[in-house]
This record gives C-alpha cells, structure tokens and sequence, in this order.
C-alpha cells in the first residue's frame, strides 16, 4: 500500500476513465451521423489522438508544479485577482457540465425506466446521492471508482451478445468515404463523448508516483477510453443501417431491445438501470472539482460540496427539459470546454515558458 | 472506590479491620489465624472465589509444619506471589481469588493465588460449527483462552497487553498480537481507543466493540467477534490483533475487512477449488439476501417488460387475485420471517421444532390458500431468508436482512432506479467505511490485484522453501 494521502496509477486510472465514460458514448454514434456517418470509427480515433496531444500539454504544464492544485497553479501564474477571475469560469464549467450530465441522466431515465415520475424527483435523488460520496475525500471516491470499474466487464460482456445481430461490414467499407473535413467535424463530436479527462489537472500532486509514470497512466487511460468508445460506434454502424441509425437516438442501448433469451426480455433496460452507475460516477468527479476550484472561498470543503450540489439541482431544475434545448446546452458546453479544458491549460504553459515561473521555488 | 493512597500498618489487627471495611464486612469474607514461627498471622481470603483445598495444601500446612526462621513465600507451595503494602492492591488480588497473608509488625503483605477452577470446559462452539478441522472454543476464562493461542502460535514474538476495564467490574482485558508481523497503524489506533474506555461496567466482548469501533450507526461490524482458537490464531498470523475479554467466549479480531465475514475455516481445510466455490456462492448470498425481494418488486410493479411473455404469464396470473401490493406483501413475510426466526431462537429445541412446523408449513401454506400472499412471494422471501442464514458470521446475516428492508422501499417507489441507487449508496457507505484505520473493502477497494487471491476465492497454498521434484 502506497502512503495515505496519495493515490496509486490505478486509481488514477480509474478516476480518469469514470469520468470520461459517462452518457456520451450511449448516442454518440447517432451525432456523428450527421457528420463522417460510416467513418465515425476514424473521427472518435482522431479526437484520441487530439487528446494524447492536450494529455501531454497538461502533463508539461503540471510538472513544472509537482505540489500545487490547478487553481493554485492559475493562481501563481496569473496573480490573485485575475486567477480569481479564470477559477471562477473553471468553477462555471464544472457546475454546468455536473447540471448538463444530471439532465442527460434524468431524460434517458424518464424516457425509459421511470416515465410518469416528474424531472425532479429523480434529479433529486440523484444529487443527493452524488452528494453522498463527493464529500468525502479523494481517496475515497477513488475506491469507489475502482469498485465500479468492474461494470465495464459487464459492458463488454453485453456488447458480445451484439455478435448475435446481423452484422454487415458494408456499412463501414469503403473507409474514408464522408471526406477528410467531415471525419474532423466527426472528431470535434467525439470530443465533448470522451471529455472528462481534465480530471487530471487536479490529481497530480495526490498521484503517488509523478513523472513519466504519470503520463504513462494518463495515455492508457485515453487509449481505453478512445478504443472503448471507438469499438461501440463500429459495431453499432455494422448493426444498423445509416437512415436507421439517423433515427435512434441511443443507438447503444438499441442494439439489445432485439435480443431476447429464456430468462430475461429487454436487456436494454437492464443495462440502463446498470449504467445508472457510471453517470453518478460523473455527475460527483464534477461536483468534487467545483469544490476544489473555488479556493478564494474559505469554508468546511463539505459544505462547499453541499452548496454546489444545491446549486447544480436548481439549474437542473430550471433547465428546459426538451431535446431543442438539450442540444443548445450541449453547444454551451462545449464552448466553455474548449476555453476551459483545452485553451487555458495551452496559455498556461506559453506564460510559464515566458516567465520561467517553476513551483518549486 | 478506595483511596489509592492508603498504606498498610504495622498492626495485623489495624491491616485486617481496613480490609474488612473496605469490602464493607461482607459475609464471604473469611480469616484465618496462624502462627508461624511464634509470630502470629492472619489469613484472609473470599469463601467464594477461592479453591480451599488448594489454601490448605499450599499455605497453611507448610506454614504450619515450618520450623525454621524464615520468610513466608519461601515456604508456600504457590507459584507465583505478590508483596504490596498498599490496600488498593490488596484488594484488587483479593477480587481476582487471592488470599492475603497479613503478619504482626509488618507492614506489607503477601498476596497468593489460589482462584477457584470453576469453569466450563472446552467446547466446540455452537454457532461457528465446521465440518473439517478443530473441534475446540473458547470459554469464559481469560487465562485458558490465552492458553488456547499460545498452543497454536508457540512463538515469543507473541504479546499479550492486560487492561482493567470498567470502574466497577475491573474487567480484565487481554490484547493479543505478534509483534514481528501486526500492523502498527491499526494497532497503534486500538491501544489507544482501549486505554480511553472510561465506562462503570464491562460486562461482554460487545459492549467493548461498541465502546472502540469506528462507526457504531452502520449495519456492518468493524470487529470480527469468534469463539474458534484456530480462526482467532490465523487472524493474529495475518498481522491483525485479538481483544479478549473476561467473561466472554467471543474475542474480537481487528482491522477487519468485509471479505473476512464470508470467510470460514472450513475453506482453509479443503481441497482449493471446493474452498473458492463456497466463497463465491458466500459473497453471492449476500447480495441475494438485500437485493433479491427489491428486484421481484420493481420487475412485478414496474418493469414487467423484462420478463419474457411466458415467465410473466405465470406470476401475474398468481398476483391477479391478491388484494396486497406486492409491496406490502414483501415487508409482511419479511416481518412474519424475523417474528418466527425470534421465537424460535430461544425455545429449547423440541418446541423451537414445532415452531417451526407451524410457521413454514401451516402458515405459509395456509397464507397462500387464503389468497393474502402470492406463491412466488413466498419462493422470493423463503429464498431470501436462506441466502441471509449463508452468512458464517450471524450479525452480518441479520445486518443483510435488515438492509433489504430500505431497498424493499426504494423499488416500490422508483423501480430499477431506486434498487440501483440505494446499492450505490450501500457502495458508498462500505468504501467509506474504515477498521481501525484500514478501509473496510480492502483487496478490492482500494484495489490489490494480490489480496483478492484469498478474498474471494482461496487460491492454492505454496511450499515456502522445499523443492518441488
């Protein structure tokens, strides 16, 4: 056992892919019709790629400050007032992408588990038992991600019943037909699926081996996570056919309403009801980083977490709940996470590099 | 209390009045005079603590018979002997089955043990019965228990720490653990919760494990409570330390991890693979016996689709006619389980039989001919009941019933969704759960790819140094 305070690669490992696999990868074959449509498969490797490439800007960046949170990096960089000001954006992104996944969540559910119960309800029991865990420490949320990554089993072992579908392998061939500009559009779709990784901006200085071990742990998680991801969007564009796919809106969990045994009828409900789990997973990595990015306020972290939990239910209940909306959101999203997650670590790194500026003095 | 401070006199007489007073001329309480060498001595012990056999074949008749000058305890027979010339330590030796040996013109006084062996004899305890392996327990005393490790681990690195607790019983508490392999953090943190016990009475190992675990609200035990000397020895080879209390049969092993509860000796003395399957089918029972009547009640009032048109035929077709939610029906047979359960485990065995006669037979037959409860729910509760009687260690098995009854709840108001959550909860409660320092789901979570080898399973022991030809 590695020394108390400090989490081992695997739990690193497992924080890391938690949080990217959460609702995206369920439609994200379905988004991507409207782009690179049978190429999806290149388009989700592509944003891998994209993201190893970010994995080591952030990874350059954080080994210059091998003891200091992201918000206390911001901080030492960008002097209070204006660190002040950025945390509280990389606060608002949080807060958003924790109310965006529980409204995600509360639609997928409402649509097929619970279909008279009001938003509400579920979104409340949800937060609460979110809560539940982000208010504890790190290391403990880090056993429960571990615990849990045990449903990935589950979901490979589901995803090999799929074998029994007819399967056409023309939907994918020729490759490369949708045109290079559309598999990069592709691409910037399969990156709001897999992102999730900025989780590591706040890890490395828990992390027990640092280094070149870290980033080694990091580029793992990503080739999981983007050959996980890049697997279900290629069975699912063999099993259905492109107008067919056009129409399913959660292509990953259709695929297993044709499959019927002895025992069991509408595995897809099984597996919603499962992959429950993986989404609070997210919904408490992101209420537990809202926590850490508010430092200027001083405060029991716990009533910090309670406060955010309060705050993310009540956009969650303010939110309009039709999918117009949800796609707008999903737009906003997005936005704020390509200034927050990818062009901020960038700047970051350019002014350490301006400034010579190093942690450790 | 008596004053710590208080000294032995010169005068026998002075010395025998403060003992008596300070047992407040208690009835049991006898003396004895003697004559040793021409100077007279008193003998004083507690009639019903004492073997007096041993007083006349130890004490008085060397006493007696001496002839030459010289101290008492080089004559008496006894082993061992204390001098003091305090009253507190008088007294206390004199509880735990001393006699005193007060001289004239001497101001101490010579404490010898000769405590009464009145006590059960070893025996194989009745609710940790094993097929292969030992037969032998522990019992209410102390010193034999101690005796039961120290037979098995024959090892001086072996420590025993006593402790007196409880103001008014004196309570002795014995702390059992092998320096060269426990492990400090956990032990550091139990000596030091021992040492702050400051209660009146200590009466049972279970009020001690109240008194030191580290969450008393939660369902689940942090200390492992056994009467096996072999389970007990293999937990102190593990690095983990043994409490003994006096009066208890049942010592309790700390830190613990929730695997260890499913554990039995049984798997360490059979063949690997048989050991393994009855863990795996251990750790399944336990989520049987929470989750298995939630799940009924979600897929019959929510989700009904999940069954195949066949499966679902057959259970609507006995649910039609009840007037019951199933809800209600599930919380009622759950009750008239623990209701039978309690009124059995008292009875002496012939009526406890009939007990249970009456209740599994005539009234869950005669329930469903009445038309209150549905056959499957039965089959459900019935089967739920059996995978909570899996459990080697009996709170953990009563902890899983009384947990299903939340669960019960969150599937009758939100189906699937509520089951899913409330496990998560579960989840959450037993990794934030800690023994003693050490996180309650250990192997698995924080994750050890080598501590699931005997978590779950029992894999294979290894010669340590002989060639394997």
């Amino acid at each position: 056992m590695s020394k108390a305070g400090s989490l081992t690669n695997l739990q690193i490992f497992f924080l890391i892919i938690q949080t990217q696999v959460g609702f995206g990868i369920l439609s994200l074959p379905n988004t991507l019709q409207s782009t690179s449509k049978g190429d999806g498969w290149i388009s989700v490797i592509i944003a891998g790629i994209f993201i190893q490439i970010f994995l080591v800007v952030i990874w350059l960046l954080l080994r210059k400050f091998p003891r200091l949170t992201y918000t206390e990096i911001i901080i030492s960089i960008l002097g209070k007032y204006l660190g002040s000001f950025i945390n509280s954006i990389v606060f608002i992104y949080f807060i958003t992408t924790a109310s965006f996944v529980l409204l995600q969540f509360t639609s997928i559910i409402k649509e097929h588990l619970l279909i008279n119960t009001p938003y509400w309800v579920i979104g409340l029991l949800m937060i609460l038992t979110c809560t539940y865990l982000a208010v504890s420490d790190i290391r403990i949320i880090a056993r429960f991600f571990g615990l849990i990554s045990v449903l990935f089993l589950f979901l490979f072992g589901i995803s090999f019943f799929s074998f029994l579908l007819p399967m056409d392998l023309h939907h994918v061939l020729p490759v490369g037909t949708s045109g290079i500009r559309e598999i990069l559009n592709g691409s910037l779709d399969s990156l709001l699926t897999i992102l999730g990784f900025e989780v590591i901006l706040f890890l490395y200085p828990l992390a027990a081996k640092k280094g070149s071990t870290f980033l080694k742990v990091i580029s793992w998680a990503n080739v999981f996570v983007t050959g996980l991801t890049a697997y279900f969007v290629i069975l699912c564009i063999m099993i259905f056919s492109e107008p067919a796919l056009k129409q399913i809106h959660y292509p990953v969990i259709y695929f297993l309403r044709p499959l019927h045994f002895q025992m069991v009828d509408r595995l897809d409900l099984l597996f919603i009801s499962i992959w429950i789990v993986p989404l609070t997973a997210s919904i408490i990595i992101y209420l537990y980083l809202a926590s850490k990015s508010l430092t200027f306020i001083k405060g029991k972290p716990s009533k910090l977490i309670v406060a955010n939990s309060l705050v993310v239910f009540t956009l969650f209940t303010i939110a309009k709940k039709d999918p117009a909306s949800l796609k707008l959101y999903a737009d906003y999203v997005e936005y704020l996470s390509y200034g927050v997650v990818f062009a901020l670590p960038c700047m970051l790194l350019l002014l350490t590099y301006l400034f010579k500026k190093r942690g450790d003095s | 209390m008596i004053n710590s401070t208080i000294k032995l006199s010169k005068t026998m007489e002075e010395n025998v009045e403060m003992v008596k007073s300070a047992f407040h001329e208690t009835a049991d309480l006898k003396d004895r005079s003697l004559l040793l060498n021409k100077t007279s001595c008193k003998l004083i012990y507690i009639d019903s603590l004492v073997d007096k056999k041993v007083i006349e074949r130890n004490i008085i008749e060397p006493l007696l018979e001496c002839k030459t000058e010289t101290v008492p305890e080089m004559i008496v027979k006894n082993a061992e002997y204390v001098r003091s010339t305090e009253l507190e330590v008088t007294v206390k030796n004199l509880l735990e089955g001393s006699c005193a040996l007060f001289a004239e013109g001497d101001n101490t006084v010579l404490l010898l043990p000769v405590a009464a062996g009145e006590e059960r004899a070893i025996q194989e305890p009745e609710n940790e019965h094993i097929i292969k392996g030992a037969h032998d327990g522990f019992s209410e005393n102390i010193n034999k228990n101690i005796f039961l490790i120290r037979r098995r681990v024959k090892n001086p690195s072996l420590q025993v720490k006593t402790f007196s607790l409880g103001s008014t019983t004196n309570t002795k508490v014995s702390l059992l653990y092998i320096d060269d392999l426990v492990d400090r953090g956990p032990l550091d943190v139990l000596l030091k919760r021992i040492e702050a016990v400051d209660v009146k009475e200590m009466q049972s190992s279970g009020e001690l494990e109240e008194l030191i675990e580290d969450n008393s609200y939660s369902l689940f035990p942090q200390m492992l409570s056994t009467e096996r000397p072999d389970r007990a020895a293999s937990y102190l080879l593990e690095g983990k330390s043994v409490v003994m209390v006096d009066g208890t049969p049942h010592v309790l092993v700390s830190p613990i991890t929730f695997f260890s509860f499913y554990q039995t000796p049984d798997d360490y003395n059979s063949r690997w693979i048989i050991g393994s399957f009855f863990r795996l089918i251990r750790m399944f029972s336990f989520l049987m016996a929470i989750s298995l009547p939630a799940i009924y009640i979600a897929v019959v009032s929510f989700h009904s689709e999940v069954l195949p048109l066949g499966i679902l035929y057959a259970i609507r077709v006995q649910i039609e006619y009840i007037p019951l939610p199933p809800f209600f029906e599930a919380i009622a047979m759950q009750l008239v389980l623990e209701l039978l359960k309690e009124a059995a485990i008292r009875l002496p065995s012939p009526i406890a039989q009939t007990i249970g006669i009456v209740g599994g037979l005539v009234i869950g037959t005669a329930v469903v001919e009445a038309g209150f409860v549905s056959n499957t729910m039965i089959v459900v509760i019935a089967l739920t009941a059996i995978a909570s009687f899996v459990a080697p260690v009996n709170h953990m098995g009563t902890g899983a019933r009384i947990m299903a009854f939340p669960i019960i709840l969150a599937a009758n108001f939100f189906g699937f969704l509520g089951i899913v959550l409330a496990l998560t909860v579960l989840l959450i409660h037993l990794c934030k759960l800690e023994s003693f320092g050490k996180p309650y789901l250990e192997p698995v979570a924080p994750l050890h790819i080598k501590g699931i080898k005997d978590s779950f399973i029992k894999t294979k022991k290894k010669n340590n140094s002989l060639k394997q030809s």
